[in-house]
């Protein structure tokens, strides 16, 4: 960010310089290429507990590449039938997943083989596993960008295509030329701003959040947001590894994320799908998908890599009682927990202090 | 971290630096600004072994065993030590004030070069603390370590796991189950109120005399099997997982590991 500034500061004083050197009124003055306004990331002051993600040299965050990747975002020239975008799979008011959907429908309606993963706090994949995809297929969110566009389960459309269709129209050039001092449309620069809008879609506002800051950070927040007794049994259950051992995978209160971000085999099947083996090709990697976050969990049902579990009680019920224990691969903490029904009902009442609604109505977000 | 020491040694170091850089000024006006002679960079290369083998992670079958005669495999190894310590002849000590996280999955992290330059002279012994001490064990204190959601419960005492060390051994039934040694703070149900005992080690390596007069270079070995012997056996029917909460095992844990770790140049 301090490199852009510099940049900007040093054109600002060649132009400067030149100006006064060129007495020649009548000279044609070159444009002067428009140069975006560094943007730095609104990170919750609790973030700072755990690593400042890392933005790629090459895709520094702008306002205009953000508002840019935005509408790119809700685009739906990005499908062959300009029937969808990335928001029509990804929804901001459920925490940019599918609207209660087991799988996405793609062009045509089209069947995904995966649930629409939710979508926030993704810039610090960069300091953690660095894998994007239920099954890790991309190590950036650039890479991440590129394949939903030419998948034929989902938009399947030709990033020839979208660059020309983008380059027509008399409202993206302009854009491109703001933010990239470009108006060729390139699809690296579609994806690098859809990267920098998804970089600033940061959720650290739940209860749980505002509990944290008061007896954590020594921050006093307006409004009551102690925990219930319910919520603070449910915490202990989630903390303990004797009763739900939740957090070795998905996080403890200082990791702030809810999810380490690794890839772990839960034991859903018996056989199961490749997972990340389908990119690593190793075979001690069947059956291995992402960790989720458990922030936003009342926005993001159904649950699971294929979106089997219509409600938060089956997933309980499945980390309690379900797992299939001679799944390959699968993590040594997966068996049965027997957990009483009142430590079920207070697990998840802990996990609803995790529910995020101011981002899920942040305007910001919303096309 | 014991800044003071450490900041007491980058100062002296600058002192000097300072100081030659003046006294030469008029003898040669192109002096470059370099490092003090007899400054050394030490690096260490963490290693494992299990009964004198070098670790095999992940293997299909159960390779060790451990003094009772059960059969066991590692599936994850991951382990904190700090306070890396160069102890003069003198007894004056070379303090790394800092921490060092190995995994076994990130090979980068099984080398470790000392933020802290050793200067030239004879060392009588190089040690280390396995795990955080009171001081340092604080709870969401360190953001990388609370990235890898390393932090140990605020119930069981909070700051951060000091090992995981993780696989299956042959139980009873002939089955392969499930260990999870983790190790922390240790939670002591049997006062009232509970009280927590930090759980830290220091280990003084064995025959870690060294003369420093180049970079340095050396092993530590963990001898994994240690873990569960000497003086104490561990038997994995017992102490399986969860052993985080039990107070006994993470006694055991703490009076075993110091002679986990040898020294090897």
């Amino acid at each position: 960010m301090k490199r852009i500034l510099n940049c900007t500061l040093v054109t600002i004083a060649l132009l400067a310089s030149c100006r006064g050197d060129d007495d020649a009124s009548d000279r044609i003055t070159p444009p002067i290429p428009s140069i975006p306004t560094p943007y730095a990331l609104e990170i919750p002051i609790h973030f700072n507990r755990i690593n400042t993600p890392i933005i790629p040299l090459n895709n520094p965050l702008t306002v205009e590449g953000i508002e840019l990747g935005k509408k790119l975002f809700f685009e739906k020239m990005l499908s062959k039938d300009n029937s969808i975008s990335c928001g029509s799979c990804h929804n901001p008011a459920n925490a940019f997943n599918d609207k209660g959907k087991v799988k996405s429908a793609g062009v045509n309606g089209t069947q995904s083989i995966r649930n629409a993963m939710p979508l926030f706090n993704l810039a610090w994949g960069s300091v953690t596993s660095g894998r994007f995809n239920w099954h890790g297929s991309a190590t950036s969110l650039e890479e991440q960008a590129f394949g939903p566009v030419r998948d034929p389960l989902e938009m399947h459309e030709s990033w020839v295509n979208v660059e020309l269709k983008l380059q027509l129209t008399s409202e993206y050039p302009p854009l491109f030329e703001k933010a990239f001092g470009t108006n060729s449309i390139d699809s690296n620069l579609v994806v690098r701003a859809i990267a920098q809008f998804e970089r600033t879609l940061i959720s650290g506002d739940s209860k749980y959040d505002r509990y944290f800051l008061e007896t954590e950070e020594g921050i006093d927040v307006p409004g009551d947001y102690s925990l219930s007794p319910a919520e603070k049994r449910g915490f202990n259950i989630f903390m303990e590894e004797g009763t739900g051992d939740c957090f070795h995978c998905h996080g403890t209160p200082f990791q702030i994320l809810w999810s380490n971000n690794e890839f772990v085999n839960n034991g859903l099947d018996a056989n199961p799908d490749s997972g990340l083996a389908w990119v690593t090709k190793n075979p001690l990697d069947v059956g291995k998908f992402k960790t989720p976050s458990v922030r936003n969990l009342a926005f993001t049902a159904p649950y699971m890599h294929d979106g089997r579990f219509a409600r938060l009680d089956d997933v309980v019920e499945f980390y309690n009682s379900g797992v299939n224990e001679n799944s390959p691969n699968i993590d040594g903490r997966q068996k049965p927990r027997n957990l009483s029904v009142q430590q079920k009902a207070d697990l998840i009442a802990f996990l609803h202090t995790l529910n995020d609604s101011t981002f899920v109505t942040n305007p910001a977000f919303r096309p | 971290m014991r800044n003071s020491n450490f900041n007491k040694l980058a100062f002296n170091v600058l002192a000097i630096s300072i100081l030659s850089f003046s006294a030469c000024k008029d003898d040669d006006d192109a002096i470059d600004l370099v490092s003090v002679a007899g400054d050394y960079t030490a690096t260490i290369n963490f290693t494992q072994y299990v009964n004198d083998s070098v670790l095999q992670m992940n293997t299909a079958d159960h390779p060790y065993e451990n003094e009772m005669m059960q059969q066991f495999k590692v599936t994850k190894l991951q382990y904190l030590i700090s306070n890396i310590t160069f102890t003069k002849e003198d007894g004056t000590q070379v303090i790394d004030g800092g921490y060092h996280y190995v995994t076994l999955a990130d090979s980068a992290s099984l080398t470790y070069t000392l933020k802290t330059k050793i200067p030239a002279g004879a060392y009588r012994s190089i040690a280390f603390t396995f795990g955080f001490d009171e001081e340092d064990n604080t709870s969401g204190e360190y953001a990388d370590l609370n990235t890898l959601a390393w932090n140990w419960p605020a119930m069981l005492g909070g700051g951060y796991h000091f090992l995981r060390l993780e696989g299956n051994y042959i139980d009873t039934t002939n089955t392969s189950s499930e260990f999870k040694t983790h190790m922390g703070t240790a939670k002591n149900n049997n006062n009232t109120p509970v009280t927590f005992e930090a759980n830290h080690f220091d280990v003084v390596l064995t025959n870690s005399n060294i003369s420093v007069a180049n970079d340095v270079n050396f092993d530590i070995e963990m001898n994994i099997e240690e873990w569960y012997q000497n003086p104490t056996t561990w038997d994995f029917n017992v102490w399986n997982a969860p052993v985080m909460s039990v107070y006994n095992a993470q006694k055991t844990l703490n009076l075993n590991g110091p002679s986990v770790f040898t020294f090897k140049k």
